[in-house]
């Protein structure tokens, strides 16, 4: 019984893989009928599941494989054309393939369950039993016979290499597949590495480099001698229980941690060379060693990509509308847990996509675009993360509708609105109260559940924002962290003991003392907020939410009267957790909790310290909701940091008396040019510089004020501001460089005209700010 | 799953018998307790227990048994037995629940007992409930009663405070 139940659990797993495959193999068929490499590879992976389910006695599957090998043999034997009516039955039977499959994972037999095999395989011999329209020979369909087909694959086929047009045992550019999987755009066709439809151009090669793994475990198909090449690059790895890996995970977390022990103690015994060589060793082992476990976890983000051409192909199919898929970067490898975690918001954002974004054919055309809408889904990595684009040439979102509906929603106020920027505008589809929303799906077509594509993805430690041009398209932009098991953390400490606040929770660190105690801290009907920098932030004292410290309900003062504020933010919900100290950041590895202690909500998980000592994860989110702190618009919560953020300002006079600002990074250098050496004259002043030419113009003239008043000639040097952009650079002549300030930019529309974006209150006196890039062009030099 | 004894308190040598009948005893509040010797997993002397705010009062903290995060329960409390002030009892009784290893504070260790030839007896009626609803049953053994304990039952404590928090 044992043995059967192994068996049949590993003609499941193989049977998945195989379907994966089969429905890219379908839809792809679609748009490449006559394909013998595609139509011979369905139809061994559905002979390879009828044979087993036959030997295995799963006689439903059985009888269902049998009819679609059958449809399948026709159509390889050329007996007939794929067509639409084809590819819909095929994929019914895989879908009904898959619901069985479930049945016996779950039950073991495929007797039970509700499956609707019968149906499927009358659907199946109803198209057996028509006259197969077309002739044996014709590689295309005529034209006419695919009316509404989705081109999903067939916009990309013709793009494909060779493979799926070539005679099978064609041998073509060899390395396309292997070497470069991740060709700049990769459209549906080659992006699969182990596509089954391309498997002669593995070469002789890589085969045999492969081969002494290769020849091991040969549980695969009955048949897998027909498709050697493609098995070849499955055989060189090696099924590993995803217990066993987790368990790795930990112990490697546990080396690293000790490893630190260690170098810690070694440190203070430099004399002992010896111990000092094999610390030295042990680092360098431990670290290899986390990095290498950490890899096994990794997986392709194409296992998620697989999935999607079947299901753009039957959105685009059921909203007709036309969708070109493009796949790139499949190849992107991250957390195998994150994954999984990924899976879901990305379909929600394709969906939304294809039915809120990409407009019918008929609109299309009349907005003056091809019919057939783009969908390009892009990862990559960027600094320690993932980042995930999904991007469409759709309608786009309109902000002013999102306004309206925010609006009428109650999401935001009107003076809220009035402060936000369109980009903030458009994150407001991500707040709560736009997921229900029929109302937006009319006005703006976006939002559907986009709030449970955030908070999906931030639980997991990510962020998700989206731009939008009307007309031109939308993209969403999802930013994951590599792996979950290892996180950067604040330790904090409360009592005697020490807990961890997961960076990604943290926004900044507050220390209020003194005075400003007695100002910015107050108790309102016994809750403590804060003010801080025009917002009140509600407080929670740290030992008060974990019930340490019932007696004192009030601020924990600590010895130097003041309090330490830990502005945290999750989910929406952003508080001030008041902490007795706070420690330094580390990496930690988070354990989980044993089950006793799981629903309580309030933490994360533990982790162990450098002493061996157990500290707490804390759960920013758990703990603001057991104290009834509430989510507030995320809209205002992220104004708030945008306003807070400060900008370095080179603040500068234009002429005397007239002040304006430029953000510090926009330039390159501060001169003094000695009136001698400029060249030119009028608007064309320039002066030799660095071995080029600066061009030179007065930003007075540029910015409608007046000239400066006379006595500016009798000058022996200019002030120049030296802005760089690529190969373009100008000199811009000032009166005087005031001062560089760090500043909260609050812009104001006052004063806006060419050249000057608004202005602003810096150092106390109204600044016009520059806006750099229309002087340069009104300078044209850019 | 081979669970890795190392019962220090126990005199008797290891011998490989029907491990079915074996017990791994300790003694609460005068009381004497058995486990399955399946079941446990090690046992340790006392260790610092990080202390876990707002989780029910039976959960005396955490500890790390060598990398792994261990629950710390107190069987006394779990037994609505009167506990001493002078703190949690010292011995830590690792034992396997539902995949978890989780440490059951106890007062003493005692001898592994091997039960062959005694029936496994419901509870008697007079027990006090907290007692009877951890046990399993009773084996009458000659010297003393031995109260075999429902581990799966005695560690899945109640949360005092399910509410609050996400999912």
């Amino acid at each position: 019984m044992d043995d059967d139940a192994e068996i049949i659990a590993e003609f499941l797993v193989e049977s998945h893989e195989n379907l994966d495959q089969l429905d890219r193999d379908l839809v792809e068929l679609e748009g490449d009928p006559g394909s013998p490499e595609l139509l011979s590879s369905i139809f061994r992976t559905i002979h390879t599941i009828k044979g087993t389910s036959g030997f295995l006695a799963l006689h439903r599957l059985e009888a269902l494989t049998h009819v679609g090998e059958n449809l399948l043999a026709t159509l390889r034997d050329g007996e007939r054309t794929m067509t639409t009516e084809v590819a819909e039955v095929l994929l019914a039977m895989v879908d009904a393939v898959r619901r069985l499959l479930a049945a016996v994972e779950a039950t073991g037999s495929d007797v039970a369950g509700d499956v609707d095999v019968d149906s499927v395989v009358a659907s199946l011999r109803a198209v057996l039993e028509e006259t197969p329209p077309t002739p044996a020979a014709s590689p295309e369909p005529a034209p006419g016979s695919e009316p509404e087909a989705t081109e999903v694959a067939a916009a990309s086929a013709p793009e494909a290499p060779a493979p799926a047009e070539g005679v099978p045992d064609a041998v073509p550019a060899a390395p396309v597949v292997l070497a470069a999987p991740a060709g700049p755009v990769v459209t549906v066709a080659p992006a699969v590495p182990l596509d089954v439809a391309a498997p002669a151009p593995v070469p002789a090669a890589p085969e045999s480099l492969l081969a002494p793994v290769a020849a091991a475990p040969s549980a695969a198909a009955p048949d897998a001698p027909f498709e050697p090449a493609a098995r070849s690059a499955v055989d060189s790895t090696v099924r590993v229980d995803v217990d066993l890996l987790d368990s790795l995970v930990q112990l490697v977390g546990e080396l690293v941690l000790t490893r630190n022990q260690i170098l810690r103690r070694t440190e203070a015994r430099e004399e002992d060379l010896e111990l000092v060589r094999a610390a030295q060793r042990l680092d360098q082992v431990a670290s290899e060693l986390q990095e290498g476990v950490m890899r096994t976890r990794m997986q392709p983000i194409g296992h998620v990509w697989s999935k999607m051409p079947r299901i753009v192909r039957d959105l685009a199919h059921q909203l007709e509308r036309q969708v070109q898929l493009d796949l790139e970067g499949h190849e992107t490898e991250l957390d195998r847990s994150l994954l999984e975690a990924l899976r879901d918001p990305l379909t929600h954002l394709v969906r939304n996509a294809i039915d809120h974004g990409i407009e019918t054919p008929a609109a299309r055309l009349a907005a003056g675009k091809p019919a057939t809408g783009r969908l390009l889904l892009r990862a990559r990595h960027e600094s320690g993360q993932v980042v995930v684009e999904i991007t469409d040439d759709g309608k786009g979102i309109d902000p002013e509708a999102i306004a309206a509906a925010a609006l009428a929603r109650g999401v935001v106020t009107r003076e809220e609105l009035a402060r936000m920027e369109p980009r903030d505008v458009l994150a407001l589809v991500f707040e709560p109260g736009f997921s229900t929303a029929a109302v937006v799906t009319n006005v703006s077509g976006r939002g559907v559940g986009m709030d449970v594509v955030r908070t999906n993805i931030e639980r997991i430690g990510g962020t998700v924002d989206v731009q939008s041009v009307v007309g031109e398209g939308t993209t969403c932009r999802v930013r994951i962290p590599l792996t979950l098991a290892i996180i950067p953390a604040l330790l904090v400490q409360e009592g005697a003991e020490r807990y961890a606040l997961p960076q990604v929770n943290l926004v900044e660190l507050v220390r209020v003392e003194g005075e400003s105690l007695a100002t910015d801290v107050e108790v309102v009907a016994g809750a403590p907020v804060l003010r801080l920098r025009g917002e009140l932030l509600p407080l929670l004292p740290l030992g008060t939410a974990l019930g340490v410290d019932v007696a004192a309900p009030t601020l924990p003062l600590d010895e130097r009267d003041g309090v330490t504020v830990v502005v945290v933010q999750a989910d929406g919900v952003r508080y001030g957790l008041c902490v007795a100290e706070v420690h330094d950041t580390q990496e930690i590895v988070v354990k989980p909790l044993g089950r006793q202690l799981k629903a309580l909500g309030t933490y994360a998980g533990a982790t162990i310290m450098g002493d061996g000592r157990v500290a707490l994860i804390l759960d920013v989110a758990g703990l603001a909701h057991a104290h009834g702190i509430v989510p507030v618009p995320v809209s205002k919560v992220e104004v708030a940091v945008k306003r807070q953020e400060t900008t370095p300002m080179l603040v500068l006079e234009v002429v005397p008396g007239r002040r304006a600002a430029l953000p510090l990074h926009e330039v390159s250098r501060l001169e003094e040019i000695e009136v001698g050496r400029l060249e030119g004259a009028g608007r064309a002043e320039a002066v030799q510089y660095r071995d080029g030419i600066l061009p030179l113009v007065r930003l007075s003239s540029l910015i409608g004020l007046p000239p400066a008043p006379d006595g500016e000639e009798e000058r022996a040097t200019l002030s120049v501001v030296v802005h760089e952009d690529g190969e373009h650079r100008v000199g811009l002549v000032i009166d005087r460089v005031v001062d560089v300030v760090d500043t909260v930019l609050r812009r104001s529309e006052v004063g806006r005209r060419d050249g000057v974006l608004g202005s602003a209150v810096i150092d106390g006196r109204v600044t016009d700010l520059l806006d750099l890039d229309a002087v340069v062009t009104a300078a044209g030099v850019a | 799953m081979t669970p890795t004894t190392h019962l220090h308190a126990s005199p008797t040598p290891w011998v490989p018998v029907d491990v079915q009948t074996q017990y791994c005893t300790f003694a609460v509040d005068g009381l004497l307790f058995g486990v399955p010797i399946t079941q446990v997993q090690e046992v340790l002397r006392w260790q610092p227990l990080t202390p876990v705010p707002l989780a029910s009062e039976q959960v005396r903290g955490l500890l790390n048994l060598r990398g792994q995060i261990v629950t710390a329960v107190c069987l006394r409390r779990c037994l609505g037995r009167p506990f001493p002030d002078d703190g949690d009892p010292p011995l830590n009784v690792v034992v396997r629940s539902a995949g978890e290893a989780v440490s059951l504070l106890v007062d003493e260790v005692g001898d592994v007992v091997d039960t062959a030839g005694h029936e496994l007896l419901p509870a008697p009626a007079n027990l006090p409930a907290p007692v009877r609803d951890l046990l399993q049953g009773v084996v009458a053994l000659p010297e003393a009663i031995l109260l075999v304990l429902d581990v799966d039952r005695t560690v899945g404590v109640p949360l005092e405070n399910p509410a609050g928090g996400t999912p």
